[in-house]
């Protein structure tokens, strides 16, 4: 391929500097090409902002534009465009505050394979965020607060922190493609394991680490020279193809004597077929990820048009599973821009066994919280639109490797808020649960949702509001 | 996703219990349907035809459907047809017709009834068959083991992105060219794309199934000129994604893999006898002892099996 | 001692291994025995462990190895010691693909050729290689090296990070971001001095040491030809 490029083109001219490439020429400073806040709204519905400042970074930068955060993309069906019903006239509503409502969610027993299936006291657990994107006090404290509650987190790209580690009651590993820090002994430690396919956020694609994360701790776990910009592979190195993890599973049990569920978690593409494809594979659990699901650095093509939406995945992942038989042996996570209690139970309804939150619990930790004004400020950016999560420069601490940032993670502090907001969740979920009169949030089914617009509805298959009829074709 | 297999024997033997065997292996690798191309002893003239049928109760109006589109196409049954006493709604049928006047004519006429009568092979030799479910299940409902043959393919099928279906199992037969099958390992990515420009040249498909598309592939090629080696090695440049597949006819059997080298292969070969499969652990359930393997592991690899048994019939 | 014998036959392999294990725990050392290429052997085995299989073995043998001394008679299928951290491996016929695939230490010796992505992402160790390494070997390789005494497919040692890739005889072509550099007489003196090791001394070998161009290190290169690479 590089052979292909022996003859480069030459200019007739002189390179040009950067500046001039740049376009500084009659700007003014604070309003750059190539950053949307720079340019006015016109008439135009295609040559916006963001499509203009588009053209004018990647003119100048002759590559893709990277961020971190989660998609911008406001086209497609949410949790907002469905709402529950509550018990009215034809069933009884559970008391809020009294009846109880079970929240125990065991995850991998379904299989009968594993002797230890995973028993959490809530449906919620925290998602994979990798140490390197993260800092080691972020890691820490979703650690603690997950344990607080009886919930669980996972260790990232990154392999095993010894800090989390200790700080989680429960961990699943992930092996991802790149296998950095891949060790046995941390394999054996681990609650579970999770193989990765890809995520939500880009599917597809391998995991992205930019060389200002890659600081001296980071490139030491990642076998990388410092700084470098790390890419992932896509495809794990071992096995091809879905047909091939069957044995790769295997081995996996094998390694850990089958004590311990594997899971899979892939992003939302064709759930249909990829969630029966991983259930006769022969994994225990299987991780759902839709389009909004965040990522510490991507190419922000990728956020914005891959995937689809998290309640469209739910859907069509249950429905893949009880096609094969399968729905009761695999347990199905979503995850994927759930932000609150009630997204965690409109994912239980639509057919979640339980929920994985990843940039909520960041939210939890304080990301984009208003502190540290001036810090937003020098990356162009303030609290409520920050999404520079590639930078480094996190102005919180949390997705960043400078010490003088992480500092700003106060461990007991963030832990105890990551703790209350997980509870929270829960609270949500429970009465929600009750005031449908469930004994179980795991009760909850698509029967208690109505859509509130005719894409929610074609795409979920949950009934209209009023109307109570599917969107058919 | 898959496993495939084929076998190559030096004299008609019991060519089915040894693809059984081989698919058996690979079970593994997908059990949602298993399928079986065969080759046993030509017909002098005429040809076997395997189909199947949706309904059970309405199989002998289909006969006789089926039987009116023969009579008009010149070509009638040369024997009474069987099928499988299995119970299930869809039934597996072996006919044997006289040769029809125009053999793509009377395929597109048959074809007309497909959805309830679908013809999934026509040869002097070939014969497919192919059901939901293991090996060992597709073998004893339908006699596999039994089947006395020269040479043959078999598939174990985890579906991918169509449907589970007794019709679309592997292995494809390449309509209207007879006695031509495929079985295939992989996932092509312009599936559409070619199906769309061979429905245009006059092709028609059964399934979304992408091996189905292998199979029209190929033949259609070979009906503009090409021999089956040339075009084996023309679709790993002109067909986009990951695949390795086998195709066999009467006198031969080739395979592609693509260019990126991912999906296996593996032979053994001995005494003009062959065995190849998707994994090694599958050719070593016939070859037990310790004999040389091929690893077809590198990209854009291409060979074809002369089938020597037919020489040796002569 | 002598060894103890297991016999793998078509009996699950998770009762196979659970032998394999009993047997090394009591400090045998273990012959493997009917072996007909079946996946998953000997995963994860412990420093101290020998084990010997006489046959050929399926995918995946070897895989997690934690200090074991495995040997194959045979071949391997696709990803024998994969993930590695220590320990060696010793592979007398043909090793698939994937062979060490993102391991992290210890040794994989192969008297025949590798498959396609040999040492693929691999983190640290040595994987020795008499005869030829298939197309993409080294691939996105982070650490660790690969010596090849049979000359090279294709792609070789494309888009490698970091590691090295030495190949004595024909490379048919060098993959993206590769550069071959005069290896150092230090350098050299340690290959060789790891082969003779192997039983494979030699003075006659011209090496060629293929490493990471570096040009897709950054996402910030100008190099358009770097760029288009990917």
């Amino acid at each position: 391929m590089a052979d292909d490029l022996k003859t480069p083109y030459e200019y007739p001219f002189e390179l040009p500097s950067e500046e001039a490439v740049a376009m500084t020429d009659g700007g003014i400073d604070g309003r750059p090409a190539g950053v949307p806040s720079s340019y006015e709204q016109g008439k135009s519905v295609r040559w916006t902002p963001e499509s203009i400042s588009e053209v004018h970074a990647l003119s100048r930068l002759g590559r893709y534009q990277i961020r971190g955060f989660t998609t911008f993309n406001h086209r497609m069906p949410t949790f907002d465009d469905l709402t529950f019903v509550p018990a009215t006239m034809t069933r009884l509503p559970l008391e809020g505050y009294r009846e109880s409502c079970d929240t125990k969610t065991v995850l991998g027993g379904g299989t009968g394979l594993v002797e230890k299936p995973l028993e959490l006291d809530i449906p919620i657990y925290i998602a994979s965020m990798s140490f390197g994107a993260l800092s080691a006090n972020a890691k820490a404290s979703l650690g603690y607060g997950a344990s607080k509650v009886g919930s669980m987190t996972c260790t990232g790209e990154g392999g095993m922190l010894e800090d989390e580690r200790s700080a989680s009651q429960k961990l699943v590993y992930q092996m991802t493609p790149s296998r950095y820090m891949l060790d046995l002994e941390h394999l054996r430690m681990a609650d579970a394991i999770e193989l990765v396919v890809g995520q939500g956020a880009k599917p597809g694609t391998g995991g992205l680490l930019l060389g200002m994360k890659v600081s001296e701790r980071v490139a030491r776990m990642r076998s990388l020279p410092e700084g470098v910009d790390q890419r992932s592979t896509v495809r794990h190195p071992d096995f091809l193809g879905a047909d091939d993890m069957q044995v790769k599973i295997e081995e996996l049990r094998e390694a850990t004597d089958y004590q311990v569920p594997i899971f899979l978690k892939m992003g939302a593409t064709r759930p249909r077929y990829d969630v029966a494809i991983a259930a006769k594979a022969g994994v225990d659990v299987i991780v759902v990820d839709g389009a909004e699901g965040g990522t510490g650095a991507s190419p922000e093509l990728l956020i914005d048009h891959t995937g689809i939406p998290t309640i469209s995945a739910i859907r069509a992942a249950r429905e893949a599973l009880d096609d094969c038989g399968m729905t009761g042996k695999v347990s199905l996570v979503a995850a994927g821009g759930i932000r609150s209690g009630t997204d965690a139970a409109k994912c239980l309804a639509l057919g979640a066994d339980a929920v994985m939150i990843g940039t909520g619990a960041l939210m939890a930790l304080g990301c984009n919280s208003p502190r540290y004004f001036d810090d937003y400020a020098a990356l162009g950016t303030a609290p409520g639109k920050c999404h520079h999560c590639h930078t480094g420069l996190c102005p919180v601490g949390i997705t960043t490797q400078e010490p003088e940032l992480e500092v700003r993670v106060d461990v007991p502090a963030a832990s105890e808020r990551v703790a209350r907001y997980l509870t929270a969740m829960t609270m949500e979920i429970t009465l929600l649960a009750k005031a449908c009169g469930k004994s179980s949030v795991h009760n909850l089914e698509v029967e208690d949702l109505r859509a509130l617009s005719l894409e929610a509805s074609a795409f979920t298959g949950v009934k209209m509001a009023g109307i109570d009829k599917t969107y058919s074709w | 996703m898959c496993g495939i297999a084929g076998r190559i024997l030096i004299k008609p033997a019991r060519v089915g219990a040894d693809l059984v065997d081989l698919m058996a292996a690979q079970r593994h690798r997908g059990a949602d349907s298993t399928g079986f191309a065969l080759y046993g002893p030509p017909l002098e003239s005429g040809f076997i035809v395997r189909a199947m049928a949706a309904e059970r109760s309405r199989l002998s109006d289909d006969l006789t459907a089926f039987l009116e589109i023969l009579r008009d196409n010149g070509s009638d049954f040369l024997s009474d047809p069987t099928h499988d006493d299995a119970g299930t709604p869809h039934v597996s049928v072996r006919m044997e017709i006289k040769e029809p006047t125009n053999f793509a004519e009377w395929s597109r006429h048959a074809d007309t009834i497909a959805e309830r009568f679908e013809v999934q092979s026509v040869g002097r030799s070939l014969e497919i068959i192919k059901d939901l479910g293991g090996a060992n299940e597709v073998a004893e409902k339908h006699g596999i083991r039994d089947f006395i043959g020269t040479h043959g393919l078999g598939h174990a099928r985890l579906a991918t992105e169509s449907s589970i279906s007794p019709t679309a199992s592997h292995p494809f037969w390449a309509r209207p060219f007879p006695d031509i099958a495929i079985v295939h390992n992989g996932q092509i990515t312009d599936y559409y794309t070619w199906r769309e420009r061979l429905e245009q040249s006059g092709y028609r498909f059964m399934t979304y199934n992408d091996s189905e598309l292998i199979a029209v592939w190929i033949s259609d090629q070979m009906s503009k000129g090409l021999t089956q080696a040339q075009a084996l090695q023309k679709s790993i440049s002109e067909i986009d994604g990951v695949f390795t597949y086998l195709i066999s006819n009467t006198e031969s059997m080739g395979f592609a893999k693509d260019r990126w080298a991912i999906k296996p292969l593996v032979a053994i070969e001995e005494n003009g006898e062959m065995a190849v499969a998707t994994e090694e652990q599958a050719v070593r359930m016939i070859y037990t002892g310790e004999n040389p393997v091929i690893n077809y592991d590198g990209p854009s690899l291409t060979n074809t099996w002369q089938i020597q048994s037919l020489r040796n019939a002569a | 001692m002598s060894a103890v014998i297991v016999t793998v036959g078509d009996r699950p392999i998770r009762e196979v291994n659970k032998e394999i294990r009993a047997a090394l725990a009591e400090g045998n050392a273990v012959t493997v025995q009917d072996t007909r290429s079946r996946h998953n052997l000997g995963i994860g085995l412990p420093e101290g462990a020998r084990l010997r299989f006489e046959g050929s073995v399926g995918y995946y043998c070897g895989g997690l190895n934690d200090g074991a001394h495995i040997e194959v008679e045979r071949n391997v299928g696709w990803s024998a010691g994969e993930a590695m951290a220590k320990g060696e491996i010793l592979i007398n016929g043909y090793a698939g693909m994937s062979v060490g695939a993102s391991m992290r230490g210890g040794l994989i010796h192969i008297r025949g050729d590798a498959g396609p992505r040999c040492g693929v992402a691999m983190k640290g160790g040595d994987i020795i290689v008499e005869g030829k390494i298939g197309y993409l070997s080294g691939f996105m390789a982070h650490a660790g090296r690969i010596i090849a005494l049979g000359g090279a497919a294709g792609a070789c040692a494309d888009s490698l990070w970091g590691g090295e890739v030495w190949v004595a005889g024909p490379i048919e072509s060098l993959g993206v971001d590769t550069k071959v550099v005069e290896p150092s007489a230090a350098e050299v003196t340690s290959v060789e001095a790891l082969l003779a090791d192997r039983g494979l001394g030699s003075n006659a070998r011209e090496w060629q040491k293929i490493v990471s161009a570096e040009r897709l290190w950054h996402f910030e290169s100008r190099d358009a030809g770097a760029w288009l690479m990917i």
